[in-house]
């Protein structure tokens, strides 16, 4: 039986976007603190703490968990995905680029929350109605948006990627010729948007 | 997590955990998927914080608590089993769907992949969704310690708010109840559903089997989150017993329900809003149980 005395600390061990880590951790750490602080993930963000806004959304073995309310020690051995894994090769997410098409940004600090969320509906559900996605995103709160633009980014994102064919989740996604380029500015926009503190 | 120090194990087997938590007594606590337990460390313990706690008890691992299974038309659920996988696992679906909705109807999708149903009992809110739609199946849970495993009404786990009956080195290891048959029908209904995160003031679970004639033989009613403890609602029942229910009785039934709320916990601040809401939620949830759909 594993035992972490009280104010002790312990090594585990998880992968983190397709990649093995090992991380220092106490008994009292959560995982939004072991991503944040212990590999300086800061693209998940922590608003209320106590799992009511959906900010920290991360996804879990391929499920949307709030990473506040997970304790770091129970991440062992498990798959952990953040908002830093859905671009990939320096090419957003076909969400990514919809939420900036569909100005579903404004502060941002919902949106790395909200884009697992729907990264996680997308792989289950291809075929989203508007329902399904105001479900999907219902742990998730947006004070700025008023969610419109987000579910319609959602809705074309869903459209974008079943044109392409199926997005792998994990390492090694292949686009198909002629998929749109993002620009160097929104892509700018939404890093420094997912890497502010 | 918060100021205090605490510890975290991590035990392999019931036994171990059982053995752990008897030693610790009231200084440690279990923690299943922890949507309760780590907003509960979060609050000072003045306002219902876990004060004196420093072990947390990880049960997460134990093999065989998780799942769904039902043999001989009794279904069994681990009590590791999440919201998420009880809303949509098919044996529930269909031999007990007024469960399947109360696990859909909790919190976000974040909350229902996380959160267990063993959770949900222990944590004795009144406001827990699962626990009318159990009361009504008439569940019973199964506790296990060092000397083994005892069987208990779900109604007899309860203490009062946030208070379950297990003894220290007990750990629920899972649910029971009866699959309903054909001829049965069930629903729960929860007041603002559609506010994903409010969690529901009011709720009613009912279940109503009926004969070839449409006659009720059987119905089961739980309101949920206003009766002191949770409990069945008989006198609500028995206006509907041996009838072919008509506006009329499913009027009277309904008013019945939220009359027995206020019996039960006198009249307060609230009930002037309650009462009329209890109502009309037992109503749909009696119309929905017998097959109708009202708004
Ligand atoms: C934002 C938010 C929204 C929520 N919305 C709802 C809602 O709509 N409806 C609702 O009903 N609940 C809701 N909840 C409460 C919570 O998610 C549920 O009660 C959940 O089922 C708890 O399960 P858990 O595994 O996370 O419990 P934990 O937090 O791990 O444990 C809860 C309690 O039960 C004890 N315990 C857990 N498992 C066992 C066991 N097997 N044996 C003995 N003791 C055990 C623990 O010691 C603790 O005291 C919400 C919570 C949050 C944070
Ligand atoms: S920070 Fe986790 S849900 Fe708000
Ligand atoms: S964009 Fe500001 S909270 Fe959603």
């Amino acid at each position: 039986m594993r035992e972490v005395g009280p104010g002790a600390r312990t090594t585990i061990s998880f992968k983190v976007n397709g990649g093995a880590v090992e991380v220092d951790v106490s008994a009292e750490d959560r995982l939004i603190d072991v991503l944040r602080e212990g590999l300086r993930l800061t693209g998940t963000k922590e608003g209320c703490g106590i799992g009511e806004c959906g900010a920290c959304t991360v996804l879990l073995d391929g499920k949307p968990v709030n990473s506040c309310l997970v304790p770091a020690l129970q991440v062992e051995g498990r798959e952990v995905e953040t908002v830093e894994g859905l671009a990939k090769d320096g090419r957003l997410h076909p969400l990514q680029e919809a939420f900036i098409e569909h100005t579903a940004v404004q502060c941002g600090f919902c949106t790395p929350g909200m884009l697992m969320s729907a990264a996680a509906l997308l792989r289950e559900n291809p075929n989203p109605t508007r329902e399904d996605i105001t479900r999907a995103i219902s742990g998730n709160l947006c004070r700025c948006t008023g969610y419109h633009q987000i579910i319609s980014a959602i809705e074309d994102a869903a459209r974008t990627m079943k044109a392409w064919g199926p997005v792998a989740s994990g390492a090694g996604t292949s686009e198909p010729p002629g998929a749109p380029v993002v620009s160097e500015a929104s892509r700018r926009e939404i890093h420094s948007r997912n890497s502010a503190d | 997590m918060s100021p205090r120090k605490l510890g975290y194990v991590v035990p392999e087997t019931l036994r171990e955990a059982s053995e752990f938590l008897r030693e610790h007594a009231e200084h440690a606590r279990v923690i299943a998927g922890g949507t309760d337990v780590l907003v509960q460390l979060r609050r000072r313990p003045e306002r219902g914080g876990a004060d004196g706690l420093r072990w947390l008890v990880d049960i997460s691992r134990i093999p065989g608590l998780a799942g769904v299974s039902s043999a001989s038309g009794t279904i069994r659920i681990g009590a590791l089993t999440t919201h998420e996988e009880i809303a949509r696992n098919p044996i529930i679906r269909k031999g007990a769907p007024l469960l399947a909705e109360a696990c859909a109807s909790v919190g976000s999708p974040q909350i229902r992949a996380r959160g267990t149903i063993g959770g949900n009992i222990m944590n004795a809110s009144p406001a827990a969704d699962t626990i009318p739609a159990l009361v009504a199946l008439s569940a019973r849970v199964r506790l296990s310690d060092l000397g083994g495993t005892r069987d208990i009404l779900i109604t007899d786990i309860f203490e009062g708010p946030y208070r379950n009956s297990a003894q220290p080195g007990e750990v629920l290891v899972g649910v029971y109840f009866d699959a309903l048959p054909p001829t049965c029908r069930s629903a729960f209904v929860k007041l603002g559903r559609r506010e994903a995160l409010a969690i529901a003031r009011l709720s009613c679970a009912v279940v109503i089997e009926r004969d070839g004639a449409g006659r009720v033989v059987r119905a089961a009613i739980a309101p949920g989150a206003c009766l002191p403890m949770p409990a069945q609602v008989s006198s609500a029942e028995e206006i509907l017993a041996g009838k072919v229910p008509d506006e009329a009785t499913v009027d009277a039934a309904a008013r019945e329900v939220a009359e027995e709320m206020v019996r039960r916990t006198g009249v307060r601040w609230s009930t002037d809003y309650k009462k009329p809401a209890l109502e009309a939620i037992a109503r749909r949830a009696i119309w929905r149980a017998l097959g109708v759909n009202v708004e």
